[in-house]
């Protein structure tokens, strides 16, 4: 395990791997500035571009911008009262009165350093709880993980946004379509209607480009652009004084903790875990503690959302790195910026492909770093991005769809593709059904399909197998009650005996 | 469209996908075929429960922001025409031309401005895709010239 930890970190500290950090950091400050702009859109346009990088390039590049997202997500909602990434919506509620009152760089620093903070945090757990895990993983056999894969479904589904039919209705459907293309057991092709474009399946990270970019151009130019007030200059310093940094940090160490169990619970992110935190703040705040109240401009209200939502990045990585069970649509997309390399998810991510997992682990950290370097000095540049129109992004987005979803295969049925899943997804949003456990379900597809069949197999045929071992079924029956919070029974009994316990 | 008829629509439509898997599904061997039989099975199910629910308990009409149906629409259009096209046309040709289209039907910028941007992105892609990353793009018309040269 140490042996891998070091390679992971020679590996980051490689001239192109740290090029490729800090190129990630930048564009996701940039992007995240964007109102019209979302992370997993943005990772999804980049994939293609990584595709001609090593995996460890790739990967570093992916996860950078990830990060650096986070953090460029509150320029937006500082400065022009709008999220950039639907993780920092919170955010709005403290950081635009205080930009307002001419303190800018005051919040864009506590925004900065809250998230820097809970970047490492996150890291820290990631770095310590992932390989740990990973060593447990491996263990499992095909029982195991058919009932993870089943465990993972049925969470993300239950948790999505919208109802959990809808994510479950959303989820059966990307398994579905992880079927076309050749059976792995018989080697028959199966769904294909004949088209050898199919023999090979649906390529995933075309329908990823499809499914969060297409959709995304899709709300950019329903919409008239709106002439939103916007703070026009930062004149105050972006970089914070340290008794400012001492008094905030008990906030965004344990706002930092709470984004990062927020993150490993499949189905949830940053734009739960940023209300989680900024409402915890409040319930911790000591009056007095700041010069003005929470939705006022208090900086603790800026800190804990921005901590939490930069501390996700780490956690929704654990249970993808360990299990190959995304704990997000984002870190979904950045499974498919593996598998376009070849590497399929599962527990061999931290095996087999120890060299790439752990430098993505060691990425995710040193890009803190480079977020909280370019942040002091790029933010000021940022005001620029978040004044071009989102019309004209929309347009410049659907060329690099074309041309990203095209130069995987070097094939333009992928491009036919990639419009139909534009076109599924933008219906989907408009049904508010979730898309992340349809993309979970095509990245899990193939391994449920596998390891279902390789279970009956052992067994003779008999369904009794994920009963009698002792971590499968406790994993199905974690299933099972995931699914049953989720139901309106459960919901009507919650309430019912709050009810009496109030009485 | 009512909550109900939106939800009935995409039923029938997960529904007859499923029902495509479950049917072509037959024809195979029985390892082949029972996972996708049991997905497509619980996607029938679901397709049910979703319109059930929206007919059920439908959630009062939102007044939100209007779409501009019409701009919607044509865009979509136009980006599939741009899609067929560009295979044959090549992607230097169709690109520009579907960006300044578009610049200008949308009212993003004025036409001097759409040529500027068309015309910087244009560059950006080339260096990024072709020179940089040495991925293909398709030349279309243009092979001939670019290859020959």
């Amino acid at each position: 395990m140490f042996d891998n930890i070091l390679l992971g970190l020679t590996n980051i500290f490689q001239l192109q791997n740290m090029a490729a950090m800090f190129g990630g950091t930048a564009l996701g400050l940039f992007v995240g500035a964007m109102p019209g702009l979302s992370a997993t859109m943005a990772i999804a346009l980049l994939v293609p571009v990584t595709f001609a990088l090593t995996p460890e390039t790739g990967i570093t590049m992916l996860a950078s911008l990830y990060m650096g997202s986070m953090y460029g997500g509150s320029i937006a909602a500082i400065l022009i009262r709008t999220p950039g990434t639907p993780a920092a919506a919170a955010t709005v509620m403290d950081g635009y009165p205080m930009a307002s009152r001419g303190e800018a760089g005051h919040a864009l620093g506590v925004s900065l350093f809250a998230s820097f903070v809970g970047g490492v945090i996150s890291s820290a757990v990631l770095l310590s709880v992932a390989p740990l895990l990973g060593k447990v993983a491996v263990m499992f056999g095909p029982v195991e993980l058919t009932a993870v894969a089943v465990l993972g479904m049925t969470i993300l589904a239950s948790l999505s946004q919208g109802s959990p039919i809808k994510g479950l209705l959303a989820g059966c459907i990307g398994l579905l379509i992880s079927t076309v293309g050749m059976d792995p057991i018989t080697g028959s092709a199966r769904f294909t209607l004949d088209n050898i474009n199919l023999f090979s399946g649906i390529p995933f990270t075309v329908a990823l480009i499809g499914l969060f970019s297409i959709p995304q151009v899709f709300r950019l130019i329903e919409k008239d652009d709106d002439d939103a007030e916007r703070i026009a200059s930062i004149s105050d310093s972006v970089m914070l004084p340290w008794f400012e940094m001492k008094k905030l940090l008990p906030t965004i160490v344990r706002s930092g903790f709470l984004g990062v169990f927020t993150g490993i619970i499949p189905g949830t992110g940053g734009d739960t875990a940023c209300w989680f935190a900024y409402n915890e703040a409040k319930r911790f705040y000591k009056p007095g503690s700041s010069k003005h109240e929470f939705g006022d401009g208090n900086e603790f209200g800026i800190a804990a959302p921005e901590s939490a939502n930069n501390a996700v990045v780490g956690g929704a990585l654990v249970p993808t790195i360990t299990l190959g069970i995304p704990g997000s649509s984002s870190t979904a997309v950045l499974l498919g910026g593996l598998m376009i390399h070849g590497i399929m998810p599962g527990p061999q991510l931290m095996t087999e492909y120890a060299g790439v997992t752990y430098t993505l682990l060691w990425a995710v950290l040193f890009s803190c770093f480079a977020m909280y370097i370019e942040g002091l000095f790029f933010t000021r540049l940022c005001i620029q991005v978040t004044k071009i129109r989102n019309l004209v992004l929309a347009v410049a987005i659907t060329i690099l769809c074309v041309v990203g979803a095209f130069a995987i295969n070097n094939n333009f049925f992928d491009v036919g593709l990639m419009f139909c899943f534009g076109i599924l997804g933008y219906f989907m949003d408009k049904l508010k059904i979730p898309v992340a456990p349809l993309v979970v379900g095509m990245i899990l597809g193939h391994m449920l399909d596998v390891s279902l069949h390789q279970s009956l197999l052992i067994s003779g045929g008999s369904w009794a197998i994920f009963f009698t071992n002792p971590i499968s079924a406790l994993l199905l029956a974690l299933a099972a009650l995931s699914l049953i919070q989720a139901t309106p029974w459960y919901t009507q009994w919650k309430k019912a005996r709050q009810a009496k316990k109030s009485a | 469209m009512s909550y109900f008829m939106k939800h009935l629509l995409f039923s029938i439509f997960s529904f007859a996908f499923a029902l495509f898997f479950y049917v072509e599904a037959n024809s195979m061997v029985a390892s082949a075929r029972l996972f996708p039989q049991i997905v497509a099975g619980l996607v029938f199910v679901l397709s049910i429960v979703m319109s059930f629910n929206a007919w059920r308990a439908a959630p009062p009409e939102a007044s939100g922001t209007k779409i501009n149906v019409k701009r919607l629409v044509t865009y979509a259009l136009m980006l599939a025409v741009y899609i067929f096209t560009t295979e044959k046309v090549g992607y230097f040709i169709t690109t520009p031309i579907f960006m300044i289209v578009s610049y200008l039907y949308l009212k993003a910028t004025g036409l001097v401005k759409a040529v500027l941007i068309t015309a910087a992105f244009m560059v950006f892609v080339y260096l990024l895709f072709v020179q940089f990353l040495n991925l293909p793009v398709p030349l279309g018309l243009l092979e001939p010239l670019i290859l020959g040269a």
